[in-house]
């Protein structure tokens, strides 16, 4: 659901930082921080869950946040309103930790 | 979104990956427990490094390596080298951990952060460390001597 009060707007486009590298370890994205080549495990790493894997997967640099939610109404039986709702949580979130950036 | 506590096996992928791929030459990771004291203290943070194909395992150094049994990652000292397995053992420790296969290591402890120190590439000086370790000769004589030299030296200040 898109606010005024939400930095997140459907027509957005987002990718992942470059300051992180992922990687999916039996069944989990983890995000670690990377910085000049060196990565701290202990200090910060994230795991999706399933549904913010689905939305990480689609974070290309291509999708805007509308398609990403499009494609995640035909995937997924929630209402789009959930779904946007819940996108742009999780978009926020990721905005706010460094993890993605507008592209 | 969580801050995680990963367990053993996805540490192991994880570092082991991240070190194999061109974006990351260094993994730090933090230490617990006091088998490679005063070397490496528990809570110290250690730098990992690929294992660099054109540079054998010397015995002496300091690797990350996952035990084949429990599935823990150690951090522990090579104090013998067969072929292309390796005999690891953490300074403080009474008994070996046994023989690790070059597939079981994850990388090679570079640097301390933290309290603790590494010989680098002072090769005689790690041979004599190893050779110390796999011998008993650190943690039944020496560190029991560093340790009442160091209560004697307190108590005269």
């Amino acid at each position: 659901m898109e606010t005024n009060r939400s930095p997140i707007q459907l027509n957005d486009v987002y990718q992942p930082a470059k300051k992180i590298i992922a990687r999916e370890i039996e069944g989990e994205i983890i995000i670690v921080p990377i910085e000049s080549g060196i990565v701290d495990i202990d200090d910060a790493l994230y795991s999706l869950n399933e549904t913010a894997r689905a939305v990480w997967n689609l974070l290309d640099q291509k999708k805007s946040v509308k398609t990403i939610c499009s494609m995640l109404c035909d995937r997924y039986d929630a209402s789009p309103g959930e779904i946007e709702q819940d996108v742009f949580s999780l978009l926020e979130g990721l905005v706010h930790l460094n993890i993605i950036t507008k592209a | 979104m969580n801050k995680l506590c990963l367990p053993d096996s996805h540490v192991y992928e994880l570092i082991k990956n991240l070190l194999h791929s061109d974006s990351v030459h260094q993994a730090n990771i933090t230490v617990h427990g006091r088998s490679m004291s005063p070397f490496i203290k528990s809570g110290s943070i250690v730098a990992l490094k690929p294992v660099n194909p054109r540079r054998n395992i010397r015995i002496g150094d300091v690797l990350a390596a996952r035990h084949l049994d429990s599935g823990t990652v150690l951090v522990h000292r090579v104090i013998w080298i067969k072929k292309d397995r390796f005999l690891l053992k953490g300074d403080n420790n009474l008994k070996t951990d046994g023989w690790f296969s070059k597939n079981s290591i994850i990388g090679l402890v570079d640097n301390v952060y933290g309290q603790g120190f590494m010989a680098g590439n002072r090769r005689l000086l790690n041979f004599f460390i190893a050779a110390a370790s796999g011998t008993g000769l650190l943690n039944v004589f020496l560190f029991p001597l560093f340790r009442t030299a160091k209560r004697a030296l307190v108590k005269n200040e």
